[in-house]
């Protein structure tokens, strides 16, 4: 069973620590809220307000327990836990735009932060100064709204609103291993989609990107081929790979979708969230009837008839998705975080997830 | 030319004056085809000839050509194709205009 939780009325960023055990998270405006979650219920451990506006991306680094947040007020922080208070850092991205989101490399020692400035800002610890500093990565032709690192620590996957799909070199000199040969800011490969780029994936063993974008599209980019899927709902604005060949996006049909590599070839399973009793009948749509009786009703009786009531659990677009361990979290701009186990997308869709 | 055949090459790349006379013959399919046989038409589209069949829809709609038959045809063809092919019509108007 999914298990729903109503946190606040909306979210614009969320992020959970390595043992699920704590949730931080934004309800859409300048604080970071972190709460305890043992599984029932929530306790609020900390409000930060360093920000003064929307924070837009969260990021938890499992195995350092560092927070980063980005906002839109075009500064970073990160967070450290000491003694059980948060204290933050703030980190000189340099940007004349908001962020739009941020995302620590594997080996937590830099993090990636997009923005509306029409570039990326790779952010790393520098000793001798104590503080944090940025370099840029440009090539961008209008904001980026989407970052994800490959596992080697290097590659730098983003999504950008000029409809294209890119992978950097993000290699800090001093940072990075120095027998790597790609320069920072160096254009590996870039897909051209039909429209925004709205989430870009790493598969956990770096073979394959997947990418989603606001034509109702998803594609899975390899190393020599693309393979580009259109889909018959509304678009996917967040992702997340279960292995290597299990994919689950969701979107503004506000129902987390899965989709399978079988035979070599990626396909669209189906929705998660579907009601196992009932099979919701489509009415068949006869509009005209529809509209004069909807606007029949509003004249005689005051009142329009036509009541829709939502079918999912998600009240709204679901813009968060994050894998956790044996299930996986979405949040929404309901203000809602559901956290749906593995058990219940193998039974729902009667599949193998690897 | 059936209406198969003009949604099998749609002319993305072709000069206004070519888009312009291809556009009126596919129009006038469209208003001439019974409402019966919509359903099956567009069934047997695939996912490409479908998202050009929905630009030719929205195309007429906004040049208010035969309004009304095209309307039914973008509510027999939403059903079969679903909200992500006008998704892609709205969203990709820079580069794939008929």
């Amino acid at each position: 069973m999914a298990q729903k939780h109503q946190l606040c009325s909306c979210i614009s960023a969320l992020a959970f620590n390595a043992d699920n055990t704590k949730i931080a998270l934004s309800p859409n405006n300048h604080e970071l809220h972190i709460y305890n979650f043992d599984g029932k219920e929530w306790k609020s451990e900390a409000v930060l307000k360093d920000h003064y506006q929307i924070i837009t991306g969260i990021d938890w680094a499992p195995n350092t327990n560092r927070i980063v947040t980005c906002s839109q007020d075009r500064n970073a922080y990160v967070y450290e836990n000491i003694d059980g208070k948060w204290k933050p850092t703030l980190v000189l991205l340099r940007i004349n735009r908001a962020a739009t989101c941020v995302k620590w490399s594997p080996q937590e020692n830099k993090f990636a932060v997009g923005t509306g400035a029409k570039l990326v800002s790779i952010c790393y610890f520098d000793e001798e100064g104590d503080w944090w500093v940025s370099k840029h990565i440009k090539k961008h032709r209008s904001s980026v709204i989407s970052v994800s690192w490959h596992p080697n620590n290097i590659l730098l996957a983003t999504g950008s609103t000029d409809f294209k799909c890119r992978i950097f070199s993000a290699f800090i000199k001093g940072v990075d291993d120095p027998n790597e040969t790609q320069a920072l800011g160096e254009l590996i490969a870039e897909y051209s989609a039909g429209a925004w780029v709205h989430h870009v994936d790493w598969s956990p063993s770096g073979d394959c990107l997947a990418f989603t974008c606001h034509n109702s599209s998803i594609g899975f980019m390899y190393q020599n081929e693309t393979q580009f899927l259109r889909i018959k709902d509304l678009p996917l604005v967040v992702g997340g790979w279960i292995g290597e060949t299990s994919y689950i996006a969701g979107g503004y049909d506000r129902n987390p979708t899965l989709f399978q590599l079988k035979n070599d070839k990626w396909t669209r399973i189906g929705y998660v969230d579907q009601k196992s009793t009932s099979q919701t009948q489509k009415k068949p749509v006869n509009s005209f009837k529809n509209a004069r009786s909807m606007f029949g009703g509003m004249v005689d009786r005051g009142t329009s008839s036509t009541i829709t009531k939502v079918e999912t659990l998600h009240e709204n677009n679901i813009n968060q998705l994050i894998i956790l361990n044996g299930k996986f979290a979405t949040g929404g701009i309901d203000g809602r975080v559901i956290i749906w186990p593995f058990s219940l997308v193998k039974k729902t869709l009667n599949v193998d997830l690897n | 030319m059936s209406l198969t055949q003009f949604l099998e090459n749609p002319p993305y790349e072709a000069q206004p004056q070519e888009k312009q006379n291809i556009y009126e013959q596919v129009i006038n399919i469209l208003g001439d085809t019974a409402d019966n046989k919509m359903k099956d038409t567009c069934n047997n589209l695939d996912t490409d000839q479908q998202d050009a069949l929905m630009r030719y829809i929205y195309k007429g709609l906004e040049n208010n050509d035969n309004s009304l038959k095209l309307l039914k045809w973008h509510g027999v063809l939403s059903e079969v194709a679903g909200l992500g092919c006008i998704m892609r019509v709205m969203s990709e108007k820079r580069k794939r205009v008929l």
